[in-house]
């Protein structure tokens, strides 16, 4: 995806409005284009909503009607009723309330991975691309080490050194930082750590770009110094491009995830992820498939919510596709 | 155009709600209609069918083997392979009890017990006209005991002089190999006669002459007793069936076997097809590509409805239970184990956890196999959240203050999670206590119970062969070769010991069962909480399946059977 | 340009060597070998199985005698089944590369076309269709969507069959077209993901190219809708999208274990995460070194593309 991405933001054009506008003007245009675009206004939207219920239901437990954790026999695998509005699962447990906490425990992988991967990818490529030919060879070796090493075997592995253990952070029992368990920082890991190798490509091939544009030429000659070069006029362009893959990416990170937990290396109970919920669903997409289809229809909702809001921001960040 | 954008939102969930609705078609409630839970036994207990020409073809989902090597393999998948195509000197019948295979008649043993003579049938041949011989059978269990092949099940035969020696010599030089091989107690008297001698007497050894690891080797296949084992198309076989055509990971085709000379078989051709996920395998078997398999769990409520007559529930022999690690705080104390057996609600797991799949119990031993009726722990180890409480008081943890950190080590599995979370919410409301689930693979789970370095972990026993000892030797007494509880009771150590090379069957028996009260009475090292159910889908057009159904059946009913099975379609 | 090819196919062989020592290392550090089994082994048959695999002797030792035997690509036999695992390696890959290059084709082509159609007819019906197909097929992870196909297509219609065992393309080329009905689904599950990715590239590169000026000046110069499409624009969006299918074809050839094990296809995918689960080392080096290998070769490609789209990226 991020090839893509890297050939369509093209910054010549942006080039000119870069060496007249200010910084702040810059952002606040895209700004601007952003809110023009109402798919992605509504998709944004529809995102917050999304973040503020499931982050709510964490702080206020009214807000998801029943506990997720609690079971009632008497009551399993029940169809969507007043009482329970998205029904119930094999336990008898709040589909509502079990999505509200799966939700946050996905957005939160999905967003934390993404994180990491740019922290990850943006040093390694910027490194690459600006720090001259031994690092750059050096670097991107390792990317393509990285790269072709079997995510599979590197996840089982990463899960294995890290959990369970008492790592600094991650830890075992009660989670050091509220509201991120070890289970949760050990998925965002390992598949951060197998997954910042697109990133720090596209920041290099992105900046490699950049660096041989006539107006950096230009800037050179009227004396900037590097460092201003980067920040005002690489990082920005860069960033755009950086910004709209990470949109993309949250979305890929939940797939993944929950592709783990179908080879049996999901999230350990009581959390939850939509993940694991799709794949407990799985085993009564037979029998009671309303277990399958909340937490689905929730994965495709984030995924097109995601999709539309990247496009929005391309759209807005790229200043030549405007109509 | 946003407006159409809106419209095509809208229409992209509309199609998924329908194939949600579509998917969920056959959301009925359960019904108990039709399945058969009736023990393995039955009436009559020779095997029979009417057999004219075998005819048609039948299809079966199967899961691929690991190895063909009848002396090396112990997985389930291998074993019912070879049952297909290779016979022993005995084969067991619904009752469990050795029936002459290629032997002519029962063994002749001798007055001490320790030495047995068996006569084969006459003009015996492999599948490729070569005769069978004792020779044969001399090298099957010689290789079952040759260190180099290594042979998983080697353990069962351990009471044969020499067997144990010859296994141990691993570094040993050729020539000491070979001297050992030849001291293993297994001769060939004359081309029909087979002698072997054994260290003690042993009730349970004529069982043992009908399963794998004595099965006989083509010693003209074989240049030396560890040369590699033929794969299926190169290989020769004696049982009822062989392979015709092979793809790895994909089929098999088996055809009768021109040579067998057991009852004549009822089928031209069994196909098996090779599939990982028994939920795939329903669905073939809703679209009439396998004529039979096992069936999905998960979904056994929609299945007893939608397949009532052709669904088939029959006890397996499985035992599974919470397993303590006996030296580890704080399940070293008998009162926690006991108030962990009775705060757990079995009869509400098997429904909510196991949809019935599974029967619950308070037993170790499967109540066919020790002649008991089963329920007879329930006081001691049954559900009672009063006695649960009083118990952990006991042990200091009044409503669960102070109790240490409690983990349960689980393989990651749909079914496995809901288990545990299960088990955390019935703890929490009947103890107060938090149980922490640690997620782990196979490989993982396995390594950490072999080194004991767990406090806590679901597991069991499956019957390697039918006989109570199966369930003790090894298993529970102190320093057992296999005991990873660290079980260690004296009066337990003592009953096994005095029952193990019992002749006395009777008492033999008693004995085990007296064992069984000592290892459960303080939940030492298990609290048994289930035993599985095979749950196996037929078509009706198939006869001589599920009328010679035994516990041990892995692909299909009858899978001990195969020259039983018939087809009437076309 | 050249120089810089043959650096990088050179830089492949230190590559893999790495790959393989990784991969070794941090394979025997997982917890649990491959004879911790469910029903645990007495003492004396795991010693002799350990002995009998070469894995008593100390792991330097193993690893030389490993690093050995791969520079021979020999990777040994399977604990699982005593087989030579070349041999199962290549049995499974060519299972496995039909499957990639089928989805892969349905991918390019369908993607391709739909982005296109779309592109042409934007905002028209053509082009709601396509958005509809690209984004319904983005939105849906492949462990929900290859069970739906098979519960609609197979169970519920019966046009296809559950069962994939005999996937495969070979007695296509002799006239034996018997396993039509295996085929379908599979290819289908898997090119659905990247077909949906391929179609949006497409579109979007699409209408940028068709704003450009040189189109509009092919347009005033009175050349026809079609010409002007295929030879200026649909060329010119293309560089984007060609840039994509390195990683989507590698992807695809090392990425099918889901739909490997819903269809019980005997593929590659579907051995590595066993072999991971039961820890059979030789199966995992020798899938670990193949996949290496199909990765790197596809990077490259990917990056001399890059080159070849940009000429600005200069080597």
């Amino acid at each position: 995806m991020s090839a893509s991405e890297q050939s369509l933001v093209q910054p010549f054009d942006f080039a000119a409005e870069v060496l007249h506008t200010k910084q702040r003007g810059l952002w606040a245009q895209a700004w601007q284009r952003l809110l023009h675009n109402r798919l992605a206004v509504v998709s944004g939207v529809i995102l917050l909503v999304i973040l503020a219920v499931s982050v709510l239901a964490e702080i206020i437990p009214a807000v998801q009607l029943h506990d997720p954790a609690v079971p009632d026999f008497a009551l399993i695998e029940q169809n969507p009723s007043w009482e329970h509005p998205l029904g119930t699962d094999g336990l008898g447990r709040d589909l509502y309330a079990r999505m509200t906490q799966a939700t946050l425990f996905s957005l939160k992988i999905g967003i934390g991975t993404q994180l990491v991967i740019l922290l990850i990818g943006v040093t390694i490529g910027m490194s690459a691309a600006l720090a001259g030919r031994v690092s750059d060879t050096v670097l991107m070796w390792i990317t393509d080490l990285a790269f072709a090493f079997p995510d599979l075997l590197a996840i089982i592995l990463l899960r294995q050194v890290l959990f369970g253990r008492d790592w600094p952070i991650i830890g075992t029992g009660d989670p050091q930082i509220p509201g991120f368990p070890s289970s949760l920082l050990v998925t965002i890991m390992a598949i951060s750590f197998v997954g910042w190798t697109t990133v720090a490509r596209l920041v290099r091939g992105q900046m490699l770009s950049i660096k041989e544009q006539d107006y950096i030429t230009a800037a050179r000659a009227i004396g900037a110094s590097p460092w201003r070069i980067v920040r005002v006029h690489m990082l920005p362009n860069t960033l755009s491009a950086v910004i709209v893959a990470a949109t993309f990416g949250i979305p890929l990170a939940i797939f993944a995830e929950a592709t783990l937990g179908f080879i049996g290396l999901g999230v350990p109970p009581p959390d939850a992820s939509l993940g694991s919920l799709i794949n407990s669903g799985l085993d009564s997409i037979q029998t009671h498939s309303i277990q399958l289809v909340w937490p689905t229809m929730m994965v495709a909702l984030l995924m097109l919510c995601f999709t539309f809001l990247g496009d929005g921001l391309r759209d807005a960040l790229d200043p030549r596709t405007r109509k | 155009m946003t407006r159409s954008k809106w419209r095509l939102l809208l229409s992209m969930f509309a199609v998924l709600a329908i194939m949600a609705i579509a998917v969920a078609c056959g959301d009925d409630d359960d019904d108990d209609g039709g399945d058969d839970t009736s023990g393995g036994g039955g009436g009559n207990a020779t095997p029979t069918a009417q057999v004219q020409k075998p005819s048609g073809t039948i299809t079966i989902g199967a899961t691929q083997f690991e190895t063909w090597d009848p002396h090396f393999s112990d997985f389930a998948q291998d074993i019912t392979h070879m049952v297909y195509v290779w016979r022993g000197l005995y084969h067991l019948d619904l009752n469990d009890k050795p029936q002459p295979a290629m032997a002519d008649g029962a063994p002749k043993v001798s007055s001490d017990g320790k030495t047995y003579t068996i006569t084969l049938k006459k003009d015996l041949k492999w599948s490729d006209g070569q005769p069978l011989t004792a020779e044969d059978f001399v090298l099957g269990i010689q290789r079952t005991c040759n260190p180099d092949v290594a042979g998983h099940y080697q353990y069962i035969l351990t009471n044969i002089v020499g067997c144990d020696d010859y296994y141990a010599a691993a570094d040993a030089t050729p020539a000491k190999k070979a001297e050992l091989q030849k001291a293993v107690g297994v001769k060939a008297i004359d081309a029909t006669t087979l002698e072997i001698k054994i260290n003690e007497a042993q009730p349970t050894f004529p069982t043992l002459l009908a399963l794998w690891p004595t099965f006989p080797a083509p010693k003209h296949k074989l240049a030396a007793v560890d040369a590699p084992w033929p794969g299926p198309l190169e290989n020769v076989y004696n049982g009822p069936f062989m392979p015709k055509a092979y793809t790895e990971k994909a089929t098999m085709e088996l055809v009768p076997n021109p040579n067998w000379v057991g009852q004549p078989v009822g089928v031209e051709k069994v196909v098996l097809k090779y599939v990982d996920d028994p939920a795939v395998l329903n669905q073939a078997y809703r679209t009439g590509e396998v004529d039979a398999t096992v069936a999905n769990k998960p979904e056994l409520d929609k299945l007893k409805t939608e397949f009532a007559k052709e669904l088939y529930l029959y006890p397996a022999t499985r035992t599974i239970g919470l397993e303590f690690n006996v030296t580890k705080a704080p399940v070293d104390k008998p009162e926690v184990r006991l108030a962990l057996s009775q705060a757990t609600d079995r009869t509400t797991m098997m429904k909510v956890v196991f949809k019935d799949a599974n029967t619950a119990t308070t037993s170790w031993v499967p109540p066919a196999r020790n002649g008991l009726k089963g329920g007879e722990y329930d006081s001691i180890l049954g559900f009672n959240p009063t006695k649960a409480k009083e118990n952990l008081a006991k042990a200091g943890y009044p409503d669960g203050k102070g109790f240490p950190e409690l983990t349960l080590l689980l393989v990651d599995s749909a079914t496995n999670k809901l288990l545990g979370e299960f088990l955390q919410a019935e703890w929490k409301k009947h103890l107060g206590i938090d149980l922490k689930i640690e997620i782990t693979d196979s490989k993982t789970r396995s390594s950490r119970f072999n080194a004991s370095d767990f406090q806590l972990v679901t597991g069991g026993w499956q019957e390697d062969y039918p006989d109570p000892e199966n369930w003790f030797l090894g298993l529970w007494e102190t320093g057992g070769s296999i005991n990873k509880t660290k079980t260690s009771v004296k009066a337990l150590d003592d009953t096994i010991a005095k029952a193990k090379f019992n002749t006395n069957d009777e008492e033999r028996r008693k004995l085990y069962r007296d064992a069984e009260k000592l290892l459960l009475e303080q939940a030492n090292g298990i609290a048994p909480l289930f035993h599985t159910l095979a749950a196996m889908l037929v078509k009706p057009h198939i006869k001589g399946m599920v009328e010679n159904k035994r516990p041990g059946d892995t692909f299909v009913p009858g899978d001990w059977y195969i020259e039983l099975w018939t087809t009437s379609k076309k | 340009m050249l120089a810089y090819a043959i650096r990088r196919v050179l830089a492949i062989i230190p590559l893999i060597f790495a790959i393989a020592t990784i991969t070794f290392f941090l394979m025997h550090s997982v917890e649990g070998g491959p004879f911790d089994a469910d029903k645990p082994l007495s003492p004396a048959t795991k010693a002799n199985l350990e002995r009998r695999y070469g894995l008593d002797d100390p792991l330097p030792v193993q690893y030389v005698t490993y690093l050995k035997n791969l520079a021979r690509l020999d990777f040994g036999i399977s604990f699982a089944n005593n087989r030579d695992i070349s041999d199962i390696i290549k049995e499974r890959m060519r299972v496995s590369v039909q499957l990639g290059i089928a989805a892969f084709l349905f991918a390019t082509i369908f993607g391709l076309s739909l982005g296109v159609i779309s592109s042409l007819n934007q905002n028209g019906l053509g082009d709601y269709v396509g958005v509809f197909v690209a984004t319904a097929g983005a939105a849906m992870p492949s462990i929900v969507l290859a069970p739906l196909l098979t519960i609609a297509f197979a169970v519920e219609l019966g046009w296809f069959k559950v069962l994939s065992t005999d996937y495969g393309f070979t007695g296509w080329f002799q006239g034996d077209f018997s396993n039509w009905k295996q085929v379908v689904l599979p290819t289908i599950g898997l090119g659905f993901l990247p077909m949906a990715f391929i179609a949006r590239i497409t579109r979007a590169s699409m209408l940028e190219v068709l704003r450009q000026d040189y189109i509009r000046t092919a347009r005033a110069k009175g050349l026809r809708e079609f010409g002007v499409v295929m030879r200026h624009a649909a060329k010119n969006a293309l560089i984007p999208v060609l840039t994509v299918l390195g990683p989507i074809f590698a992807g695809l050839i090392t990425g099918s274990l889901v739909i490997e094990r819903m269809f019980a296809i005997p593929g590659l995918g579907g051995e590595f995460v066993r072999s991971v689960i039961i820890r059979d080392y030789g199966l995992i080096m020798g899938v670990t070194v193949f996949f290496a290998v199909v990765i790197a070769v596809m990077n490259l490609i990917v990056d001399l593309l890059y080159g070849i789209a940009d000429p600005r990226i200069r080597y």
